[in-house]
């Protein structure tokens, strides 16, 4: 297969996830967690059922570890501000009590799995900082102190 | 007067100095436990892209995390920024290191040396290691923010080291190719 019909079709499926998949999460933080909940733990490759049965598992693969990237750059530049209505809007749609989240999330950081396997070690650094304290603000705002971890 | 300022002067770049050896030291064990190693060579020629540098010395979340009104918060938001700023300073300075050391062993092979560019790498070297210990100091003094516009040169001076390495190594590529 050559180069350009192999990018054409990474594309392709890369728009494809973006329409049939990510649209439907509703907020970037949240379109986060799902793309790195697509990658193995042990081997670190992607793997999505639908996309590589209309794909080839392959170009499935890249195209999600190219939004997986895309998305964590975007979260990553977000302001704190913005951060913190991201992780609100993230925490209303898992519809798990508050409270537990953020103790749950304060305390195992499972948010550092969203990290790309070749993410800039600066860039990954930033965003596990800014998690920290946006987590510690929303506690602020519920609870009038934030709680560190 | 002078000889006490002096003092003070000394004290406080020793100081600094055991800082960064020890923070160095601690940096490199958590590079083994969180896997953030910045061996691959992919990662050796790319730096942090600068909206991102802009962004750990911008006072803007400063603002934000002030306008909360705790105390608290505000004492984490600094040791968080302070702790990311140190990191983005010896990142940069070690890989620059790393660069040059490469870029030192490939030219000592070259038969066709410009020294006028070599001399410029060098000099352009030696002035980020010396911008990198000014921020490194004044991060761990004063924390990150107002100190955009020194990190923005040390960031530029840094992609400008990374882009003559790739010249003389598209260069070196060329040369073989045309000898082949």
């Amino acid at each position: 297969m050559s180069a350009t019909v192999r990018l054409v079709s990474v594309q392709d499926a890369y728009d494809d996830l973006l329409q049939r998949t990510l649209s439907r999460i509703p907020c970037e933080f949240g379109r986060l967690i799902y793309l790195a909940s697509t990658r193995d733990y042990n081997s670190g490759t992607y793997h999505h059922e639908g996309l590589a049965a209309r794909f080839q598992a392959d170009t499935a693969r890249k195209a999600l570890e190219i939004a997986h990237r895309q998305v964590f750059y975007a979260v990553s530049a977000y302001s704190l501000e913005d951060l913190v209505s991201e992780l609100e809007a993230y925490l209303q749609s898992s519809r798990e009590n508050p409270e537990g989240f953020l103790r749950a999330w304060q305390k195992l950081e499972p948010y550092r799995v969203a990290i790309p396997l070749e993410a800039n070690p600066t860039i990954a650094r930033l965003f596990l900082s800014n998690i920290r304290l946006a987590l510690a603000i929303l506690r602020f705002r519920r609870e009038g102190h934030p709680t560190l971890p | 007067m002078g000889i006490s300022i002096a003092s003070l002067a000394a004290v406080l770049l020793f100081a600094a100095t055991i800082v960064w050896v020890k923070s160095t030291l601690a940096d490199h064990q958590q590079h083994f436990a969180s896997g953030e190693s910045l061996n691959r060579e992919d990662e050796i020629l790319s730096g942090c892209p600068a909206e991102f540098v802009t962004q750990i010395f911008a006072k803007k979340d400063l603002e934000y995390v002030s306008g909360l009104g705790s105390a608290q918060l505000k004492r984490l938001f600094a040791q968080e920024r302070k702790a990311v700023a140190l990191y983005w300073v010896q990142q940069t300075s070690a890989q620059i290191r790393r660069i040059m050391r490469t870029h030192l062993q490939a030219s000592g092979r070259s038969r066709d040396l410009e020294l006028i560019t070599e001399a410029g790498i060098l000099l352009r070297y030696g002035g980020l290691q010396f911008l990198c210990s000014v921020l490194f100091v004044s991060i761990a003094l004063a924390g990150p923010q107002g100190l955009q516009g020194l990190a923005a040169r040390a960031d530029g001076l840094a992609q400008r080291i990374r882009e003559a390495q790739l010249g003389f190594q598209a260069a070196k590529e060329a040369g073989r190719t045309h000898s082949a």
